[in-house]
């Protein structure tokens, strides 16, 4: 069966993009291999390892998951949106500091989920944050760190605000 | 892993989903599509076309009426689960919503596309029985009708919408009187896992402490969702103490003939769910007496 290309439209990290695509191209080979946004990893493919997650129109969602035409008009945010002039983003800063990653294959996805997280509940209990981060797997520095990570990240995000 | 290709739809209105869907031959509704693009992934499923209900509005909502919870079928789980009326009202199904998939998929999966796909270990299915919910079908023309859930689920991945013609647009669920409490509990490797067992009670209890009503609902013991008749006789107008539930646990999963895969044996299907069956009914009585949260 030959694929009608289609036209969409997505803002990703601040700035409208433009592509033709086919309708059954995945938001996660969009965002990679059309818009070069390869902070976005691909894991398991599968749905469940949450490697590809992205924040779109607020929410959090695995990019492998949701069609590239299903974003049309949509907002998304990658891991290479949190940066901002150069500085950042408390919750990578936050993971730098507190050794919340080895191998760093998931943490992109760790970010974002952590970022929703934040987004709704500024101030999280350590359950919450390990429900908010279920859907991220980790294969080789284990939770601990990623909870401390997020922990300190909500402090710092909450008393800068504060101040 | 790409699907195979199809002709893709994105209505922005029910009318126009549902003439689609009668007018185009191999076509599915994508939902969510937490379940549907991950079989077409895996090549499992190749429909033709694809009618996204996505961007119509008109079927995402939460509302009351006359005492009911009115749900559109593309409301997805998160705002279930984050619905204080839910969690009051249905503690059953709130508990269910809590353990369904992770955030991402809670972000994206919607309770229409979960019911219709009728997966037998899905958290929901089970939940919807006990509760006596109604499933409202449309099709194009205008024409509805309700279906209990009790006959909603037909088998494995098949329920009594009529295929290429019936859309699910809305779940009801009935106003359940005073003293009325729920629970839901499932046994799964993770908290979020698709259920080994799960089973969902939800009860009357009246003033003098007897059961006026009770439904006992298991889920992955069967091809749909199995109603534990005999515990639900045994619970009718007793009072409830622990020799009770197990009594009712016993009568309700004797006549169980759970599948094995390779997560569990039947034997171990069986052997939980009498676990599970008196542990939720225990909860669910003590939340009808307004004795747990």
């Amino acid at each position: 069966m030959s694929q009608e290309l289609r036209h969409i439209r997505v803002k990703v990290n601040g700035q409208w993009y433009e592509a033709d695509v086919e309708p059954r191209m995945l938001l996660v080979d969009l965002l990679r291999d059309v818009l070069g946004f390869t902070g976005v990893h691909i894991g398991c493919d599968t749905g469940h390892c949450g490697a590809c997650t992205v924040i779109m129109d607020g929410r959090s969602v695995k990019s492998c998951m949701v069609l590239a035409v299903q974003a049309d008009g949509s907002e998304i945010m990658t891991v290479e949106g949190m940066e901002k002039d150069g500085q950042l983003h408390p919750l990578q800063e936050a993971f730098w500091e507190n050794h919340a990653l080895q191998c760093g294959y998931c943490t992109p996805g760790q970010l974002m989920s952590a970022y929703f997280l934040l987004s709704r509940n500024p101030n999280p209990s350590e359950e919450e944050i390990r429900k908010a981060i279920e859907g991220n797997l980790c294969r080789c520095t284990g939770y601990v760190n990623i909870v401390k990570a997020i922990k300190a990240a909500a402090l710092k995000m909450s008393s800068s605000k504060a101040g | 892993m790409r699907p195979a290709p199809f002709e893709y739809y994105a209505p922005t209105s029910l009318e126009e989903a549902l003439r689609l869907l009668s007018e185009k031959e191999g076509a599915k509704l994508l939902a969510g599509g937490q379940s549907l693009l991950a079989l077409m992934k895996l090549r499992l499923l190749a429909p033709t076309a694809l009618i996204d209900l996505n961007r119509i509005r008109e079927l995402r909502y939460i509302k009351e009426e006359d005492g009911w919870l009115l749900i559109g079928a593309m409301t997805i789980y998160d705002e279930l689960e984050q619905s204080p009326l839910i969690r009051e009202r249905y503690p059953a199904l709130h508990e269910a919503l809590y353990r369904l998939g992770d955030q991402q998929v809670r972000n994206r999966g919607t309770i229409g596309g979960s019911l219709a796909h009728a997966d037998p270990s899905a958290n929901l299915p089970p939940v919807m029985v006990a509760l006596k919910a109604q499933m409202v079908a449309a099709r194009a023309g205008g024409g509805r009708r309700i279906i209990q859930a009790d006959e909603f689920f037909v088998d494995a991945f098949t329920t009594a919408l009529e295929p290429d013609k019936e859309a699910l647009v809305e779940v009801r669920l009935p106003p359940w009187p005073r003293g009325s409490g729920g629970a839901y509990m499932k046994l799964s490797k993770r908290e979020i896992d698709f259920s080994i067992v799960e089973v969902a009670v939800q009860m009357t209890v009246g003033d003098d402490g007897g059961v006026k009503e009770a439904r006992v609902v298991l889920g992955s013991v069967a091809p749909k969702p199995y109603r534990a008749v005999g515990a639900e006789e045994v619970l009718a107008g007793a009072k409830v103490d622990e020799g009770l539930a197990a009594r009712a646990a016993e009568a309700g999963t004797r006549d169980l003939e759970p599948p094995s895969d390779v997560q569990a044996s039947s034997w171990y299907r069986k052997e939980v769910s009498r676990v599970l069956v008196k542990r939720a009914i225990l909860k669910a009585y003590a939340r009808a007496r307004g004795m747990e949260q």
